[in-house]
C-alpha cells in the first residue's frame, strides 16, 4: 500500500501533466489545476500525510487526477468538464483533512 | 522451540454448548487453564472494561462466566482493569474513581460479575510492583499493577481487535499495557526515552501556533498535559518542556492535527516492542505457569476499546481462543484475520485491505503507514515470552447440560406447574377456553407481501388516457 505522502506526490505529478498546455483549451481549468498543485505542494510532507487516515481522501484525489489526465489524453472534453469538478471537490477534502480548514479551491 | 498449542472454536453458534460463553469455557479447560487454579487461589481476570461510549468491549457475561468457572475450581476470582494514561484530555478511566464509574456504566460491577471488580493499580495508578526483566528487548524493568502482581494466578481475558498504536489489541497488549500501572504505562510508552520518547523523537512546531487571539481553543494546548509542560508565554509563544515528557499521549490528538507536533512513528514501533517486554514482566511476577490467555476475537473493531466509540468491525467474528502462550494466541488471531474476508462497508474496505490475505490491522487500525501488526508478536518470540509458531487445535463443543441455566436445573413442569396453576398466566376461563379476544382468520399473505417489489403497478394516468 502506498503511503498518503506517496499518493499526494503522485497526484501532484499527475496534475502537472494535466495542466501542461491546458490553458489552450480552457484558462479556468488550467488555473484550477495549478491552484491544486500549489496547495498540495504546500501541505506535502506535513504530519497528516504520514498517517493512515490520510490515505482514503488522498487516494480518491489521486484516482480523480488519473481519470482527468486520461480524459485530457483522449481529448474527451465533455467528460473532462465533469471530472475536473470532482477533482476540485475531493482535493478540497484532502486540504481540509490536512488541517488547512478555510482554504477554498476555485 | 516446539510449537505452542492454541485451542480454538469458531464463532458460529446454534445451541447452548456452542454459545460463545460456553465455547470460552470449553477452550479454557482444553488449554489446561483450569489446572492453574488451586483451592483458595486469588485469581485475577484482566479485562478491558471499555472507555466511555465504547460499545465493542467484551460483554461482562464473559468475565462473569469465567469467574463462575474459577469459583467452581475453588479459586477466588476478581475482575480488574487499570487506570489509563491521560491519553485524551477527556479520558474516562485515568483514576480509580473514574474507571469504576465507567466500568459500572459498561456493566462491570460486583453485582454483574459475582465477584469484585477492582482497579488494580490504585487510585492514581501508582500502586504497583517493580520487576526486573533483563531479557527485555527494550525495557529492563516493568511496573506491574499491584493487585495483579499479588494474584496467585492470572487469566488475560482479552477482546481481540485493532489498536492505533499497538496495531493489534490482543493478549500481549492486555498485559503489556493493561496490567501495567500508570507509571508502568509511561515506561512502555517510552516516556523520557532518549531515542524513542516524544521528547527525543517528536518534532515540535511552535511556529505553527498563531497566537491566542487566533486560536479560540488555545487553552486546550496547555491543559492537555497533566505534567504542565506546555505553556503560552508572555510573548504569546507556545513552549514545550519536552525533556520532561512522560509520553502520556495526552497531547497527540491536540498537537498533531494542529501541526504543532510531528508525532514520531518510531515511538509507536518501540512501544509495540516494549509491550511484549512488559507482558513478560507480568508473567515473571506471577509465575510463567500461572498466567493463561483467552482471546475473544469478536466485534473486531479497527480501534481499541480505549476509544470512546466503536466502528464497524473490519472482519467477521473469528472465534474463541485459549493458550498458555501470549505470543502464539495473538499470532493465531492475526492469521485468522488475514485469512478472513473483510466486512463490506468497514474500514477494511475503505482502506482496501479487505481481501483474503490482506494485513487487515496494518491497513485499518494502525496510525502510521510503517507500523507492523506483528511487532509485539515478534518481540515476544525474540525474548522467549512465547512462540509465534503454533498448533491450532479445534475443540469440540462440551456437554450441553453443563451450560444450561445453573440456578435451577429442573425441567419446566416441576419448576412451574404449581405456580401456573395458582397464578393462571393463560386465561383458560375466557372466550370458550381460547383465552383472548382475537379474530379467527385474517389475510396473512397481505402483510407478508413485499410491496416495493410489485411488478403490477398500474399507471393510473396513462391508463386513463388510453381508455379515452
Amino acid at each position: 500500500m502506498q503511503s498518503g505522502q506517496e499518493m499526494l506526490e503522485t497526484t501532484i505529478s499527475t496534475c502537472k501533466s494535466i495542466s501542461d498546455g491546458l490553458s489552450d483549451q480552457n484558462e479556468d481549468w488550467s488555473n484550477s489545476i495549478v491552484e491544486i498543485v500549489e496547495k498540495f505542494e504546500e501541505i506535502s510532507d506535513t504530519f497528516f500525510f504520514k498517517t493512515m487516515p490520510s490515505i482514503p481522501s488522498t487516494r480518491t484525489a489521486m484516482r480523480d487526477a488519473e481519470a482527468l489526465l486520461n480524459a485530457k489524453i483522449a481529448l474527451d472534453w465533455n467528460s473532462f468538464k465533469d471530472l475536473i469538478d470532482t477533482l476540485i471537490t475531493n482535493s478540497q477534502t484532502v486540504i481540509e483533512k490536512a488541517g488547512m480548514k478555510g482554504t477554498t479551491l476555485t | 522451540m516446539s510449537q505452542s498449542k492454541v485451542y480454538y472454536m469458531d464463532a458460529h453458534s446454534e445451541s447452548a454448548e456452542t454459545s460463545l460463553a460456553a465455547k470460552m469455557i470449553t477452550v479454557f479447560d482444553a488449554a489446561g487453564l483450569d489446572q492453574m487454579v488451586k483451592p483458595n487461589d486469588i485469581v485475577a481476570i484482566k479485562v478491558h472494561c471499555g472507555e466511555w461510549n465504547n460499545s465493542a468491549y467484551l460483554r461482562p457475561l464473559y468475565a462473569r462466566t469465567l469467574a463462575d468457572r474459577i469459583k467452581e475450581l475453588g479459586g477466588r476470582p476478581f475482575v480488574c482493569d487499570t487506570t489509563t494514561s491521560t491519553y485524551s484530555p477527556y479520558g474516562s478511566r485515568s483514576s480509580e474513581i473514574d474507571i469504576l464509574l465507567t466500568a459500572e456504566r459498561n456493566g462491570y460491577s460486583s453485582a454483574t460479575l459475582g465477584c469484585p471488580f477492582i482497579c488494580a493499580d490504585g487510585f492514581i495508578g501508582t500502586s504497583d510492583f517493580l520487576v526486573d526483566i533483563p531479557e527485555g528487548y527494550i525495557l529492563k524493568e516493568a511496573y506491574i499493577a499491584q493487585a495483579i502482581a499479588a494474584a496467585d494466578a492470572l487469566i488475560a481475558l482479552t477482546h481481540f481487535k485493532g489498536h492505533s498504536m499497538g496495531v493489534i489489541g490482543g493478549a500481549l497488549k492486555n498485559l503489556g499495557i493493561g496490567a501495567q500501572s500508570k507509571r508502568g504505562k509511561f515506561n512502555v510508552h517510552m516516556g523520557g526515552h532518549p531515542t524513542y520518547g516524544l521528547g527525543a523523537a517528536g518534532v515540535f512546531h511552535p511556529e505553527n501556533f498563531k497566537g491566542k487571539a487566533n486560536t479560540p481553543d488555545w487553552e486546550i494546548l496547555e491543559d492537555c498535559c497533566p505534567f504542565n509542560l506546555y505553556e503560552i508565554n508572555d510573548k504569546d509563544e507556545l513552549t514545550w518542556d519536552g525533556d520532561k515528557c512522560a509520553n502520556c499521549l495526552g497531547c497527540f490528538g491536540v498537537m498533531g492535527p494542529r501541526g504543532l507536533m510531528d508525532i514520531p512513528p518510531i515511538q509507536f514501533d518501540a512501544v509495540d516492542a516494549a509491550i511484549a517486554d512488559a507482558c513478560l514482566g507480568v508473567e515473571k511476577v506471577i509465575g510463567r505457569d500461572k498466567v493463561g490467555y483467552i482471546n475473544m476475537a469478536i466485534d473486531i473493531s479497527p480501534a481499541c476499546d480505549c476509544a470512546g466509540h466503536a466502528d464497524v468491525p473490519i472482519v467477521p467474528h473469528l472465534g474463541v481462543f485459549a493458550s498458555m502462550d501470549a505470543v502464539a494466541i495473538d499470532m493465531a488471531c492475526v492469521d485468522k484475520a488475514r485469512a478472513a474476508e473483510g466486512i463490506k462497508g468497514s474500514k477494511a474496505e475503505l482502506m482496501e485491505v479487505h481481501n483474503v490475505g490482506d494485513k487487515k490491522f496494518e491497513g485499518a487500525a494502525a496510525t502510521f503507514h510503517s507500523q507492523s501488526e506483528v511487532t509485539s508478536i515478534n518481540t515476544g518470540h525474540e525474548i522467549g515470552l512465547g512462540n509465534r509458531d503454533y498448533e491450532l487445535i479445534e475443540c469440540q463443543p462440551g456437554d450441553p447440560a453443563r451450560f444450561r441455566f445453573s440456578y435451577d436445573t429442573r425441567l419446566s413442569r416441576p419448576r412451574f406447574a404449581e405456580k401456573f396453576e395458582k397464578f393462571k398466566p393463560f386465561p383458560y376461563d375466557k372466550y370458550d377456553g381460547k383465552g383472548y379476544n382475537r379474530l379467527d382468520v385474517v389475510d396473512l399473505d397481505k402483510v407478508k407481501h413485499h410491496y416495493e417489489d410489485s411488478q403490477n403497478v398500474v399507471d393510473v394516468e396513462s391508463s386513463m388516457k388510453t381508455d379515452i
